[in-house]
């Protein structure tokens, strides 16, 4: 049995959590574009990003629930629903880190960079145990 | 009336409640023929979801045999249950289980998404059967937008579309009103007679 996990996928980043992380990027970047030169501002941005990882969490909870849920129900594989739950993890965490890419490039603040990666793969970890978890209710 | 396509025996199922063990299911034997419906009921807690679970291969029993359209579902592992779920059972959860941030036309094409059908079927299919059931002039409307009933007829769509051989409905018409639960009830008569 194939399966178009992709298409799913992309149907859940556009109709959840994709608008909401653009924005938030989009407003880091713009942070940084004004006031790169401000030493508070890469601790401004990655409050910003964690801010909205925290909203993401919460608000997309319902729909990510149901989604799994739905998916298990209509013959996806467990596999698979692991798979779509990591990507989307992945894909949240890298995008949320595309601001401090910038700020790495334009600093060179490496420590900086890797407190934000180690605090954004931990939230990650969070949200997806948490999605998980609903799971086993079946 | 025909062959039988849900047969169970002797199937037992618990579940852990810290240190004990409840038995929910105990000894349960039935067989339920094609192009029957049928209805159980019972106190709450007395085992209907998880028969129907058990039925539809989303929970496995502890002890017992359950044969849906002559797949024993025992025999069966994760990827051969995922694919009885998808092509041979379909159940609809109490709470119907419709994304509400998905369109009409999304959610019902969903159990086709997982089979890997295509598109020009999937629009065919998802149109077919929306025709059916009386939702054609709703296809692009968010499901947050539709009544009770609606979204009810929804789940149904979403069932049937994959055509399965088994149609379970855990209290379908739980949270409608009287003359709406009426027409879900006559719905599944139609649907019986269109198999």
């Amino acid at each position: 049995m194939g399966s178009n996990i992709l298409v799913i996928f992309v149907k859940v980043v556009t109709r959840g959590s994709g608008l909401k992380v653009s924005v938030i990027v989009s407003i880091n970047l713009l942070i940084i574009l004004l006031f790169r030169n401000n030493p508070l501002t890469p601790y401004l941005t990655m409050l910003l990003s964690m801010v909205a990882s925290a909203a993401i969490i919460i608000i997309d909870f319902r729909l990510h629930s149901i989604l799994l849920y739905v998916l298990y129900v209509y013959g996806s594989r467990p596999n698979s629903v692991r798979i779509l739950m990591s990507l989307h993890s992945l894909l949240i965490a890298s995008i949320l880190s595309l601001p401090y890419l910038v700020i790495d490039l334009v600093s060179f603040s490496s420590t900086l960079m890797l407190t934000f990666f180690i605090a954004l793969s931990t939230l990650s970890l969070i949200y997806k145990n948490i999605r998980g978890g609903t799971l086993i209710t079946f | 009336m025909g062959d039988v396509v849900v047969l169970l025996k002797d199937v037992w199922k618990t579940y852990d409640e810290g240190n004990n063990k409840i038995v929910v299911l105990r000894k349960i034997n039935a067989s339920l023929m094609r192009g029957e419906i049928v209805g159980i009921h019972g106190p709450s807690g007395s085992g209907k979801t998880t028969l129907l679970k058990l039925i539809a291969g989303l929970i496995r029993p502890d002890r017992g045999e359950i044969i849906v359209d002559g797949y024993n579902l025992n025999m069966l592992d994760d990827n051969g249950l995922a694919m009885i779920r998808n092509t041979v059972v379909s159940y609809i959860p109490q709470d119907y289980g419709v994304i509400d941030e998905f369109t009409v036309f999304e959610n019902v094409e969903l159990p086709m998404l997982i089979a890997g059908v295509g598109k020009e079927e999937r629009v065919r299919r998802v149109r077919e059967v929306l025709e059916y059931i009386g939702l054609h002039n709703k296809v692009n409307v968010k499901t947050k937008l539709l009544s009770g009933g609606e979204r009810q007829r929804v789940a149904i769509a979403r069932a049937l579309v994959m055509t399965p051989s088994v149609l379970l409905a855990d209290e379908p018409t739980a949270n409608l009103d009287w003359n709406t639960a009426l027409k879900v009830i006559e719905l599944f008569r139609n649907i019986r007679e269109g198999l």
